[in-house]
C-alpha cells in the first residue's frame, strides 16, 4: 500500500504558544513525519503530547497569532505555512479533510446534517443543489446510514454519536480529499460503535486508496487501523515505525512502557502497568531528554544531552540515548 | 405548534385581566377628579355632581368596577371623558404611529446590532471591538429623554432637518419618524451589540465552528451562517425585550418629540383624570407587550431545532 510517493511531508514543525508573565508553551518540538500516497499512519501519544497541535496545523487550524508557527509542512512540495486564505481554503476539505473527537459537538446543531455536506460539496465542486443533494445521499448510504434518506433532513441531536461520526466521515470524504486527518475519531464512541467505525474508515481508505492519518491515545486503535506508527512524547516523535515492527519489538522505553499499559488477555492475574510520572510541563520541558525524569533506563546522557534520532532501518528509528541497548 | 400557541395565548389571559385590576383602582387612588379637571376650577358643586352622574362616577367603587369590567370582556373600553370620543377608537387612531415606530426602530435597530457586534467579536481586544464596547456602554447608560433632547438639539436646532414639533402641520411622515427613531435604534443597538458580541464569542469556542473552518468554509460565511445561527437564542430575547419595552418607552419617546402615538394618548389621559382613557391605553400597552413575548418564544423554535422538538 504504502509504496506511492511523498504526500505530506512535515519538516521541523514547531508550535508555541506565546503566555502571558511566563514562558511560552512549546506543543511542538520539532516534528518530521512523512506520510505516502495510499499509506496509513499513527499517530500515538498521551493528552497534551502535540499530537493534535501538529496536525491541526497542517490544516492551519491553530490560530497564527497567538501560536508561532515554524518549519514546512509540504504538500505535493507546496508549502502549506505559506499558503494565501484563499489557497488554503481550497485546500481545506477538498485536498485534505479532518474528523475530529466529539461527533456530539462537532457538527453545527441549528443546520440540518444533509446541509452541512451540500454546503462543502458546492463549496468545492460546481454541482446544482439537486446535483449534491443526490451526491451527499450516495455518500450517506456509503457511510452506512440507515435509512439516509429520512436522516440526511435530521438535525444532528436527532443522531446518535455513532451515527453523527458516520455524518462526518461523509462530510470529510464527499470531495475525496486525498489525506484524512483523523482526530481521535473514535474515542467519544462507545466500544462496539467504535470497531464498527475504524472497519469503515479502513474499507473507505482502500475504495477511495486515500491516506489516513489516525491520531489517536489508544494503542488498540492504531494496531487495527495503521500500517505506520510515530510515537509522540513532549512535541517530538520518539519513535517510528511499521505497526508490526513496533508492537513486537518496541526501541524506545516510552513506547515499551505504553504497551506494557494495554490490558491483555493475560492481564488478569496482575496488576496493570502504568509509566510513572506525568508528561512534563510543555511550558517547561526538562534538560535533555524530556522522557528521562520518567524512564526507567535513564543515564547520565539521557540528563544532560538531547537524544537523537537513531536509525534502525530505512524508517525505522527511536530518538533515545539507549535505543537498541535496552528492552 | 398550533396548540403551544393556543396555550400561550390562554395563559395571557388572566394577565391582561390582571393588569386591568390594578390599572382600575391604581388610577382611582391618584388625587384628583376628571370632573373637576374636566370643567375646570370654577365650577359649581352641582355642576360637578351632574357630571359625574353623566360618566357615572358617582356610583359606589365596586359598581362602577363592575361595569367597566363587563363592558372590558365584550370589547367595549367605554368612552374617553376629555376626547368626546370612544376609547377604542381614540386609541385605534394612536396606536399604528406607535406601532410602526417600535417596529421600524426594532428592524432598524436589530439588524445594525447584528452587524456591529458581530465585527466587535471579530475584531475581539481591537480598535473596532474597543470604540464599539465604549460607545455601546455610552448609549446604555444614557436615559432614552437625553438622547431625544441630544438628537432634537443637533438635528432640529443645529441643523434643521426635522421639526421640533413632530405632530405639527406639514411635517412629513420620515420627518416626524427621524428623531424618535434614531433616538430609539441608539439605545436598542447599545443593549443588542453587547449581546450579539458575547454570544458569538461564546459561540466562537465550540467544534463546529473549526469543522466548518476544516470544510474550507470562508470565515465570513462561518461567522454568518455557523457562528450567527448558534448565536441567535439571546439575540431573539433581547430584541423581544427591545419591543416590548418599546411601547413603554413610547411614553418617553412622543413626550420628547411631541408626536402622536399610544403614549402621548396615555400622557394626556392622565393628566385629564380620563380614566376609561387611561384603563384602555394602560390595558393595550400591556397586551402588546405580552404578544411581543408569545411570538418571541415562537421565533425561538425557528431559530434553534432541538427548542422546538422540545415544546412539542
Amino acid at each position: 500500500m504504502s509504496d506511492g510517493g511523498v504526500l505530506l511531508d512535515i519538516r521541523g514543525l514547531r508550535v508555541r504558544f506565546p503566555m502571558r508573565g511566563r514562558g511560552p508553551v512549546c506543543a511542538v518540538n520539532g516534528v518530521d513525519l512523512t506520510l505516502r500516497k495510499g499509506e496509513s499512519l499513527g499517530i500515538v501519544g498521551e493528552s497534551g503530547c502535540g499530537k493534535s497541535v501538529t496536525f491541526s496545523s497542517v490544516m492551519r487550524l491553530v490560530q497564527s497569532p497567538p501560536a508561532v508557527l515554524e518549519g514546512e509542512i509540504l504538500l505535493d512540495g507546496r508549502d502549506v505555512m505559506r499558503m494565501s486564505g484563499a489557497e488554503l481554503r481550497r485546500m481545506r476539505g477538498k485536498e485534505i479533510a479532518m474528523i475530529f473527537q466529539e461527533p456530539m459537538t462537532s457538527l453545527n446543531p441549528v443546520m440540518r446534517v444533509g446541509k452541512q455536506i451540500i454546503e462543502t460539496l458546492r463549496l468545492h465542486e460546481s454541482l446544482s443543489e439537486k446535483q449534491a443533494e443526490e451526491k451527499a445521499l450516495e455518500y450517506f448510504q456509503m457511510v452506512e446510514i440507515p435509512d439516509a434518506r429520512s436522516r440526511f433532513w435530521c438535525y444532528p441531536h436527532q443522531l446518535s454519536g455513532g451515527l453523527r461520526q458516520r455524518v462526518m466521515i461523509a462530510m470529510a470524504l464527499i470531495c475525496n480529499p486525498r489525506v484524512l486527518l483523523a482526530d481521535e475519531p473514535t474515542t467519544a464512541l462507545d466500544v462496539t460503535i467504535q470497531a464498527q467505525i475504524l472497519e469503515l474508515l479502513g474499507r473507505l481508505r482502500r475504495k477511495n486508496d486515500m491516506s489516513v492519518v489516525l491520531i489517536t491515545h489508544d494503542l488498540c486503535v492504531i494496531a487495527q487501523l495503521a500500517e505506520r506508527v510515530a510515537v509522540f512524547y513532549a512535541g517530538r516523535v520518539v519513535e517510528e515505525a511499521s505497526a508490526g515492527e513496533l508492537f513486537a519489538n518496541p526501541m524506545h522505553p516510552y513506547t515499551m512502557g505504553l504497551l506494557r499499559c494495554v490490558p491483555t488477555m493475560r492481564t488478569v492475574s496482575r496488576r496493570l502497568d502504568m509509566i510513572e510520572g506525568n508528561i512534563p510541563d510543555p511550558a517547561c520541558l526538562p534538560a535533555g531528554c524530556a522522557f528521562h525524569p520518567r524512564c526507567p533506563f535513564a543515564a547520565d546522557v539521557c540528563r544532560e544531552q538531547a537524544p537523537e534520532k537513531r536509525f534502525f532501518g530505512e524508517r525505522r528509528f527511536a530518538a533515545c540515548h539507549r535505543a537498541g541497548e535496552v528492552g | 405548534m398550533g396548540s403551544y400557541v393556543l396555550k400561550r395565548f390562554l395563559s395571557a389571559v388572566p394577565t391582561v385581566i390582571g393588569v386591568f385590576v390594578v390599572v382600575f383602582f391604581v388610577i382611582r387612588m391618584i388625587p384628583g377628579d376628571p370632573a373637576v379637571s374636566m370643567l375646570g376650577s370654577g365650577a359649581t358643586e352641582a355642576q360637578i355632581q351632574v357630571y359625574r352622574v353623566k360618566y357615572g362616577l358617582d356610583a359606589p367603587l365596586p359598581v362602577q368596577f363592575g361595569i367597566a369590567f363587563r363592558n372590558f370582556l365584550t370589547g367595549d373600553l367605554g368612552d374617553s371623558i376629555s376626547l368626546y370620543k370612544p376609547v377604542r377608537e381614540a386609541i385605534m387612531e394612536r396606536l399604528p404611529g406607535t406601532v410602526q415606530l417600535a417596529g421600524l426602530g426594532v428592524v432598524a435597530g436589530g439588524i445594525l446590532a447584528v452587524f456591529l457586534g458581530v465585527a466587535a467579536a471579530v475584531f475581539r481586544g481591537k480598535w473596532p471591538d474597543l470604540l464599539l464596547t465604549s460607545l455601546s456602554s455610552l448609549g446604555m447608560s444614557l436615559p432614552t429623554f437625553y438622547i431625544g433632547l441630544w438628537v432634537l438639539m443637533i438635528f432640529a436646532r443645529k441643523l434643521g432637518v426635522i421639526p421640533v414639533l413632530s405632530n405639527a402641520r406639514g411635517v412629513s411622515y420620515w420627518q416626524s419618524m427621524f428623531g424618535p427613531l434614531l433616538t430609539m435604534v441608539v439605545g436598542e443597538t447599545s443593549l443588542l451589540t453587547r449581546t450579539t458580541r458575547s454570544s458569538m464569542l461564546e459561540i466562537f469556542n465550540e467544534d463546529f465552528i473549526r469543522t466548518a473552518r476544516a470544510k474550507g468554509l470562508p470565515e465570513k460565511w462561518v461567522m454568518f451562517r455557523h457562528a450567527l445561527g448558534n448565536a441567535m437564542i439571546p439575540i431573539i430575547t433581547v430584541t423581544g425585550y427591545n419591543l416590548a419595552t418599546a411601547f413603554g418607552g413610547a411614553i418617553v419617546l412622543e413626550a420628547v418629540f411631541t408626536r402622536n402615538g399610544i403614549g402621548s394618548l396615555l400622557i394626556g389621559a392622565i393628566n385629564a383624570r380620563d380614566y376609561p382613557l387611561i384603563q384602555g391605553a394602560a390595558v393595550v400597552i400591556a397586551m402588546l407587550m405580552i404578544l411581543v413575548n408569545i411570538m418571541t418564544d415562537i421565533i425561538y423554535g425557528f431559530a434553534d431545532p432541538r427548542i422546538r422538538v422540545s415544546g412539542e
